[in-house]
């Protein structure tokens, strides 16, 4: 599948996006919201993967602005961070597939996100 | 994931830097100093443990965490951590080109052991083959002599 993974930390996007890739899913790489968005634009996305916390922003403003793009309503997305316990509730409220609690399993995260995807 | 450990490494000896640099502008800077130090300090909280390295999780919570005060002396001690870690992800590769170097070294000493040992050996042959061919020449030669021993046709009138 095609995964959207936004996160302004370029050393979890390369730890994220090297198991990701290795598992055979094609990855597409934002540091921030407008970035996302013009990925999001011309490449249909399967999954969003984000990071709460961005640089100056919020994941879910990537939700909310890839969700407003024409063919888009219904990405799927679901959330990093390291606020895990306190913030999964809330999350799952905006209509996240799941939350992935930070640091993350690298050896586990192709299959927590594939079967994120399945929900 | 080899690859993906030594950009960890070149990714750590960066941040080593920025943070050694930040702390040097404490006095002078201290509010930029100290975000610039606070930013690093959650990046490498976010992603040292999913590296593998808890350690660098652990010091980089303690500097993110602390009062402004107490900062430089945490931030020495994420230095020094990140440093154990960037050793950790040299050395095997450093371990594995000394062992190349030492095969190579010794692969190269069987080498010419063996082409000096081929050589002498060769020379050997053709010095036994330039002996043998002297005595057969000379064996030839004194054959041909008149008055020769071991001349087998009559003697010459």
């Amino acid at each position: 599948m095609t995964i959207l993974l936004v996160d302004d930390d370029p050393l979890i996007r390369l730890a994220a996006g090297y198991v990701l890739v290795a598992a055979g899913h094609a990855l597409l790489e934002a540091e921030d919201v407008a970035t996302a968005v013009a990925l999001a634009r011309t490449t249909r996305i399967d999954l969003m993967l984000l990071d709460v916390v961005l640089d100056g922003a919020d994941g879910r403003d990537v939700v909310a602005a890839v969700r407003a793009l024409p063919g888009c309503e219904k990405t799927r997305f679901a959330f990093l961070t390291g606020r895990a316990d306190a913030e999964r509730e809330a999350l799952l409220q905006l209509g996240a597939a799941g939350v992935i609690a930070k640091p993350f399993d690298l050896a586990s995260l192709a299959s927590q996100v594939e079967q994120l995807a399945l929900q | 994931m080899d690859d993906l450990k030594q950009f960890l490494r070149s990714a750590l000896n960066t941040r080593i830097e920025a943070l050694e640099t930040a702390a040097t502008t404490m006095e002078a800077d201290p509010v930029g100093a100290l975000g610039t130090i606070r930013r690093l300090a959650h990046s490498l909280r976010g992603s040292g443990a999913t590296y593998g390295y808890p350690q660098i999780t652990e010091a980089a919570t303690a500097v993110e965490e602390a009062e402004p005060e107490d900062v430089p002396p945490l931030v020495r001690d994420l230095v020094k951590t990140l440093k154990a870690v960037v050793l950790e992800l040299r050395e095997p590769k450093e371990a594995k080109e000394s062992t190349e170097a030492k095969e190579s070294t010794e692969a190269k000493e069987s080498t010419e052991a063996k082409e000096s040992t081929e050589a002498k050996e060769s020379t050997e042959a053709k010095e036994s083959t330039e002996a043998k061919e002297s005595t057969d020449a000379r064996a030839s030669t004194e054959a041909a002599t008149p008055g020769s021993d071991a001349t087998d046709g009559p003697a010459p009138e």
